[in-house]
Parts: structure tokens; C-alpha cells; sequence
């Protein structure tokens, strides 16, 4: 496990970059998204399933977040969180054709991380309290509020979810520019947990 | 549009309505169509006290509803509003989901399952969906029309047969749960899924999220 300020140090010594609890949130978010987002466009006008994605995405923001305080280094956000002078001077050098070489998320990286918590606890929230008056698919904190916060809610429940697909792309994106462009290979540390 | 009760005294009935200008055509005919049926009923209750069933075969009431309901859409499109219209609208699927609502609560568990009260719901939406509810989608009723007074899309009025299609589908739900209702709860939650489903089809294409 890395520690300490030294960026490299893990890097040398051949440590873990992405602990397991980080890799086994990241690509269970990868399914359940991908699940609770497909059976919300595309599935059927009971949304049992869509729900039940729902919560796992909701559960796995939550363990993230809580992660993101107890967890090593690289998962805490006191480690990767930064300010705006070092997210523009790490803008500066992106289009530069060599590997960023990062241990951990990079100040644009992270910005995304917290941004893409933020939007998936949103519209986790929105789902919950969501009412589409239709009797069967309520969100289950629907009958806690009122009606006006309920429809409030389902009126931001498809907009939040197009954002997300665009957040999803942007990700995808920027992997593909960092191996392509930059030739770092950022997936692999992800399944692993070490860099190739 | 007041709808007078046959028990109701014609008196009692004329104090109720008798100032309000706009509708006192449609109530006057209301109160001759109960004066004369009742008094057809009376009369061939007399005549002949043990043949009550061959009320819908009699000449004389056919004319009389025919009367009736050449008479009523042509006071009523005179009399009603683009507002009106969607309040009409409003009214009728607060309706749909008072009944539908009752159902769903005992499909969910919230409230106890009774075959007497489900199959009472199921039976007033058969009632509503029985209504002629062409003129509550009059054209120029669409949110683009009223902005803030109504979800209704415009696509509904653009898109007529998809429309159709999805009036369909929730004419079917309610035959099936008018079916399943009162056969008990395992009858009742997959009709529930279906009528839900209709709701949901509809309100994701034709319905706007928020006013």
C-alpha cells in the first residue's frame, strides 16, 4: 500500500495502485449502471429490476464516499482532492504526448471522481423520491414528501440520466486519450490493482 | 354540468340550477329527459308490472337519448373553454387514479386486501374508461397551448394513433382487472402490473414531467 508524499514511491516499490475495494466498487458501478440506465430507456413498464439497480448504485456511492475517508491513500479524497491552481496547471501539461505518470487520480481526474459522486447521488435521490402517478413504479421515498418535491423529482430523473451517459462518455474518452495519445494505459491498473 | 339524481325533487333541483345561465339548457334538458323516463317507467310499471327488461327496446327512449346526445356535445362546444376542457381532463384521470390508487394500495400490502372494495374500484374504472372521452383531448389543449395549466403534449394530438394505442392498452388493463379484482390478491398484482404499466407507457411518450 502507498503512503507518504512521494508520488513515485509506490511506483517503484511496485505497490498497489487501486486498492480492491476501489476495483470491485468501480466495475460493480460498471454493471449496475449500465443496468439500472439500459432497464430505465429500454426495459419493461415494471421496474422492479430498475429499482434493484438503483439501490446497488446507491449503495455502492455510499461505500465509495465512506471509502473515500477510511480507506488507503489513493481512495482517500484528502489525497486526490486539489484546488483550482493545481487542476489548471495540470490542464497545462495534458496535451503534452508523454504519461502523465500520476499515482492516484490527477487534479482533472479527480475533479471528475467527486463530480460524477455528486451527480450519481443525485439521481439516486431522484429516483427514490420520484412519483410517475402511474401506481406501480413509486419511488419508495415518494410518500414521505410532498407532491410537488415528487414531481419535482421525476422531472429531473431523465435529464440527470442523460448527464450521466455524457459523464460515462467523457470518461471513456479520456481513457482513450491517454492511451492513445499519451500512451498510458489506465485499465489495466483497474483490474489489477498494478501498473503494467 | 349538473347531473340531477331521479330521487331528487324537480324543485329542489331547478333552486339548484336555476340561476347559473350557461348551464340551464343542458339542465332543462336533463330535467325533461328524468320527468319523461320516469314517467314512461311509472306508466309501464303499471301496464305491465313483470316485464322491466324491455326498457332499452322502447322506441320512444331511444329518440329521447338520441335527442339527448345530439344536444348535449352541441351546447357544450359552445359553452366550453380550452381551461375547461383540460380541467374536464384533469378531473376524469384524477378519477382514474382515486380508483386505480385504491387498488394499488392493497396490491402493495398497504392496506388489506377486500374483494368486495377491490372489485368495487375495478368496476368505476370500467366506469370512466366507458366515458366518451374524445372531446376531453379537444385539439388546442396541449401544454404548447397552455403552458402551466397542463402536461399534455402536443404528440398526442401529432401522433393520434400511437395515442390510440396506448387507450387501447389501458382499456385492456381495466377489462383485466375488472376480471381480477375480486378473485383475490395473486389475481389482483399482476392486473395491477399491466394497469400500472399502461399508466406508465402513456405518461412516459405523451405526458411532459412537470407543468
Amino acid at each position: 500500500m502507498a503512503s507518504g508524499d512521494d508520488t513515485r514511491r509506490g511506483e517503484i516499490s511496485g505497490a498497489v495502485l487501486w486498492d480492491p475495494v476501489v476495483r470491485v466498487l468501480h466495475w460493480a458501478l460498471v454493471l449496475a449502471f449500465a443496468t439500472a440506465w439500459g432497464l430505465g430507456k429500454f426495459g419493461p413498464d415494471q421496474m422492479t429490476l430498475h429499482f434493484y439497480a438503483g439501490y446497488t448504485v446507491g449503495a455502492i456511492v455510499v461505500l465509495r464516499v465512506i471509502w473515500g475517508f477510511v480507506g488507503p491513500r489513493t481512495a482517500r479524497f484528502a489525497s486526490f482532492v486539489r484546488g483550482p491552481s493545481a487542476i489548471v496547471a495540470y490542464a497545462r501539461h495534458l496535451p503534452e504526448r508523454r504519461p502523465s505518470r500520476t499515482w492516484g487520480h490527477n487534479p482533472v481526474g479527480a475533479l471528475f471522481v467527486v463530480g460524477v459522486l455528486v451527480v450519481l447521488a443525485m439521481q439516486v435521490a431522484s429516483g427514490l423520491l420520484s412519483d410517475p402517478e402511474d401506481y406501480i413504479n413509486v419511488g419508495p421515498l415518494a410518500k414521505y414528501v410532498s407532491h410537488e418535491t415528487t414531481q419535482t423529482a421525476l422531472s429531473l430523473h431523465e435529464p440527470l440520466s442523460t448527464l450521466l451517459l455524457i459523464m460515462v462518455l467523457i470518461h471513456i474518452a479520456a481513457i482513450v486519450f491517454y492511451k492513445r495519445w499519451k500512451g498510458e494505459n489506465l485499465v489495466t491498473p483497474m483490474i489489477t490493482g498494478r501498473r503494467s | 354540468m349538473f347531473v340531477v339524481g331521479r330521487d331528487r325533487g324537480t324543485a329542489d333541483a331547478r333552486r339548484l340550477n336555476g340561476p347559473d345561465k350557461k348551464n340551464g339548457r343542458l339542465v332543462i334538458f336533463g330535467l325533461c329527459y328524468v320527468i319523461m323516463t320516469s314517467d314512461m317507467e311509472s306508466a309501464r310499471r303499471r301496464a305491465n308490472p313483470s316485464k322491466q327488461e324491455n326498457r332499452k327496446d322502447d322506441p320512444m327512449r331511444k329518440l329521447l337519448l338520441a335527442t339527448l346526445a345530439a344536444a348535449v356535445p352541441a351546447t357544450m362546444a359552445l359553452a366550453q373553454s380550452a381551461e375547461d376542457t383540460v380541467k374536464a381532463r384533469q378531473g376524469f384521470f384524477q378519477l382514474v387514479g382515486f380508483e386505480t390508487g385504491g387498488l394499488a394500495a392493497m396490491a402493495k400490502g398497504d392496506v388489506d386486501y377486500d374483494a368486495e372494495a377491490a372489485s368495487a374500484h375495478a368496476a368505476d374504472l370500467s366506469a370512466l374508461i366507458s366515458l366518451h372521452v374524445a372531446d376531453y383531448f379537444a385539439p388546442g389543449t396541449s401544454n404548447a397551448d397552455l403552458p402551466g395549466k397542463t402536461r399534455a403534449l402536443p404528440v398526442i394530438w401529432e401522433d393520434t394513433d400511437g395515442f390510440m394505442e396506448r387507450v387501447q392498452a389501458l382499456n385492456a388493463a381495466v377489462d383485466t382487472m375488472a376480471g381480477a379484482a375480486g378473485g383475490g390478491l395473486d389475481a389482483l398484482r399482476p392486473a395491477m402490473g399491466q394497469l400500472g404499466g399502461a399508466c406508465k407507457a402513456c405518461h412516459d411518450d405523451y405526458r411532459a414531467k412537470s407543468f
